[in-house]
């Protein structure tokens, strides 16, 4: 089939090179989502996550596991709908994508909430938290702590992800001496568990690692759900090195936190757990236990000079007057002297 | 490996040569070695928290 000519494709697409502002496009995206019928009176199931409310609307997140979908809906509609949602209910939702223009975003605006039950991956968790805690795995008794000084700290985080940093700038901002090591690790999707628990095996095996820190940055408790797996938690407690979480914001615990050795709240928290302040440390240690040695011997040097003057005082109280003995005796040895050098002239044999 | 163990070794032991120079059961001379010990030993663990700058090393 010979091309359309340029004219015609023209009125088709749109012009390559025209150039267009943000908000253009996006009310150009906008346009294309509302008018395609395949994404409105969609019908979703799926698993409600990083639900909050406040006044106006309900967010969430709707996740099969794999992937992951905004909602909202507003709080008046909520109101009126028999459904009562929280995290981890499972739900089918009756509604429209939308696309924002102002923010560039797009969700599904739900005008019917079925609850079809609680979500499989909510009850899979629950039920490998139990299976842990029975194993003791949560038990004090099993936690490390974490040196004071480390040489070398390992971080298991994406390479590109701000946590990372957040870490280093903490570390280093308490003790610019120390090391640090980053393991990229995929910390969100299918991937990630097996991605986590290869870092922190790698690490643990380094020898000259101190402590080792998983971490990432905030994010929905959707994206989060590697630090829920076995593997993970398995890696941690398995691991001869202590291991510090900093897996991000989060209203739930993880399990990755429960097992681990320390769980922080923030990558800057961690880094600036893991690491001692040394000005802090010096302040607080070294300078007064100087001081103290300082005025120990003092006070020792003081009580010496003391018992020196007064052994001084009584040799000089006791000693016998007149000459030392000393010159009694050199007197004796000369005189001796004299009287065999006159007894020897006398007898003849000088 | 951490510096724990060698820091608190060294403060160990200046806390027990504080004590023995409290405790004044030395000669002059030994109470000397003794302070000349702990400020060595306080120098050597100023130095082991100023070591050289650290590294930040990726692994892809």
């Amino acid at each position: 089939m010979a091309d359309a000519p340029d004219t015609e494709r023209q009125a088709v697409e749109p012009d390559a090179r025209e150039v267009l502002s943000v908000s253009q496009l996006n009310d150009r995206i906008a346009s294309v989502v509302q008018d395609a019928p395949a994404l409105n009176g969609v019908r979703c199931i799926g698993e409600v996550t990083d639900l909050h409310k406040n006044s106006t609307a309900l967010y969430f997140t709707l996740t099969d596991g794999e992937a992951e979908l905004p909602c909202m809906i507003w709080a008046n509609r909520y109101r009126e709908m028999d459904a009562d949602l929280e995290d981890g209910t499972e739900a089918i939702l009756e509604g429209d994508i939308d696309y924002w223009v102002e923010g560039g975003k797009i969700d599904l605006k739900p005008w019917e909430v079925i609850v079809v039950g609680d979500g499989d991956q909510a009850a899979a968790v629950e039920r490998l938290r139990s299976e842990l805690e029975e194993r003791g795995w949560f038990d004090d008794e099993q936690k490390q702590r974490p040196p004071a000084f480390p040489e070398r700290v390992g971080v298991v985080t994406s390479l590109r992800g701000d946590a990372r940093y957040d870490i280093q700038n903490a570390i280093h901002g308490q003790d610019p001496t120390v090391d640090i090591l980053v393991t990229d690790a995929t910390v969100q999707g299918s991937n990630a568990p097996t991605s986590i628990a290869n870092g922190i095996h790698h690490l643990d095996r380094s020898e000259d690692v101190d402590a080792i820190i998983v971490g990432r940055g905030g994010g929905s408790d959707s994206n989060l759900q590697a630090f829920n797996t076995e593997r993970v938690a398995e890696a941690i407690f398995t691991a001869n090195t202590p291991v510090v979480t900093a897996i991000g914001h989060t209203d739930d615990r993880l399990i990755a936190d429960q097992v681990a050795d320390v769980a922080t709240i923030t990558p800057t928290a961690a880094g600036e757990y893991i690491v001692n302040s040394r000005q802090e440390f010096l302040a607080s240690e070294i300078e007064p236990l100087e001081q103290q040695l300082d005025v120990a011997y003092e006070t020792f040097q003081q009580e010496h000079e003391h018992e020196q003057e007064l052994v001084k005082a009584v040799d000089e109280a006791t000693a016998p007057e007149g000459p030392p003995p000393i010159y009694y005796k050199v007197a004796i040895a000369v005189l001796l002297l004299l009287l065999l050098v006159i007894t020897g002239l006398w007898l003849g044999v000088i | 490996m951490a510096n724990d163990a060698e820091i608190h070794d060294r403060l160990s032991r200046v806390e027990e040569i504080i004590e023995q120079l409290d405790a004044d059961k030395v000669s002059l001379d030994e109470g000397s070695e003794l302070y000349e010990e702990g400020q060595e030993l306080l120098t050597e663990v100023r130095e082991r928290l100023h070591d050289s700058e650290g590294d930040v090393i990726e692994i892809q």
